[in-house]
């Protein structure tokens, strides 16, 4: 019993052209988020954690940081220039 | 409809600074991939990965290209195809109506129904592109890896299938209208609408009027090129409770976030 893959380098060469379109959208998704990131004004620990999400989390962790990590800033910019409140009924 | 337009490409202009525009597309690609080469290269995997112990076998089941689309649709769209729609869409009306961007976008010249529809235009514009790319993907797998399908049924299967999206994105509307935070919004959306897909694997006379049908009306749309019985009626429910979703997202916004409206 053993364990991990074994590819013979000629096996990778009959897989590429399939698994390309693959490579090609994660390096996408990969480098905007990171790009985004560093771009961001943030401090520093949150974008250690969230650079180590999207680099660490295949797929999902570019994602995660587009949903959820984008978040605060789009938030905070609003609250501190006092757009008008919810109007509530009296 | 002046307004109507400004406020769509206010949508789109959103849809760009956060980036749906770029990860939906893509996410449904992945999903679009995943399935023809994960199912046409099982039996190699399973070898890389160590093989399978001596003395046990196992046979897979030969699929056929027709097959293999419609478990595209069934097991990645339908799973983490919702999920990510539910995702995306989460927040549309509860992030406006917590910054305050509602009431403010509500105190000028425009009306409610404007404001709901450019929010629903705009996503079924984008969720439509997406299911659309990721599916000529899988297309493309599918042709590649195992042979051809008609074009035709596959597009009639697309067309069913994109029903059921637009009833998920019209509830997460009504849901985000009626909660104001946004995880509670996902979660609950989420579950009901994988309640919904659940439980079409009972059989049962009340599947006519389950929305989620309609994703096994479109499976059979391209496996067989038949629809299912009672394939009108699902429809007509599933229009009608969209419509309804809308009224009732329309009428709780106008009694709850205005004085007047």
């Amino acid at each position: 019993m053993h364990y991990g893959y074994h590819i013979e380098i000629d096996e990778i060469g009959a897989w590429l052209p399939l698994l390309l379109p693959i490579l090609i959208l994660h390096l996408i998704l990969f480098s905007v988020a990171l790009v985004d990131l560093l771009k961001r004004d943030q401090s520093t620990d949150y974008k250690w954690l969230w650079g180590a999400v999207i680099i660490l989390v295949n797929i999902i962790g570019p994602i995660l940081y587009f949903v959820l990590g984008r978040r605060q800033r789009s938030d905070a910019p609003t609250s501190s220039k006092s757009t008008p409140k919810k109007v509530r009924k009296s | 409809m002046n307004r109507f337009t400004v406020l769509l490409q206010k949508e789109w202009l959103d849809a760009k600074r956060s980036y749906k525009l770029l990860w939906l597309p893509v996410v449904f690609m992945f999903l679009g991939i995943l399935q023809p080469l994960s199912s046409f290269y099982l039996p190699e995997i399973l070898k890389m990965a160590g093989g399978l112990p001596d003395g046990i076998t196992i046979t897979l089941p030969e699929l056929t290209a027709s097959e293999v689309l419609a478990s595209a649709l069934t097991d990645q769209f339908d799973q983490l195809g919702l999920i990510v729609i539910v995702m995306a869409t989460m927040g549309i009306i509860a992030s406006d109506k917590n910054n305050g961007m509602l009431a403010f976008i509500l105190t000028r010249n425009t009306t409610l129904v404007e404001y709901l529809l450019s929010k629903l235009v705009g996503h079924a514009v984008m969720i439509a592109g997406s299911i659309f790319l990721g599916f000529l993907t899988a297309v493309f797998y599918t042709f590649y890896l195992y042979q051809a399908v008609s074009v035709a049924r596959i597009a009639a299967g697309l067309g069913v299938y994109y029903i059921w999206c637009l009833f998920m994105l019209t509830f997460v509307i009504a849901i985000g209208a009626l909660l104001s935070r946004t995880p509670a919004i996902a979660l609950l959306s989420i579950f009901v609408l994988i309640f919904l897909k659940t439980i079409t694997l009972l059989e049962g006379g009340f599947q006519i009027l389950n929305p989620a049908h309609l994703s096994n009306q479109a499976v059979s749309i391209i496996t067989s090129g038949n629809v299912l019985p009672h394939f009108f009626i699902t429809m007509t429910v599933s229009v009608l409770l969209i419509v309804f979703c809308l009224i009732f997202a329309t009428s709780y916004l106008s009694r709850k976030e205005l004085p007047s409206m």
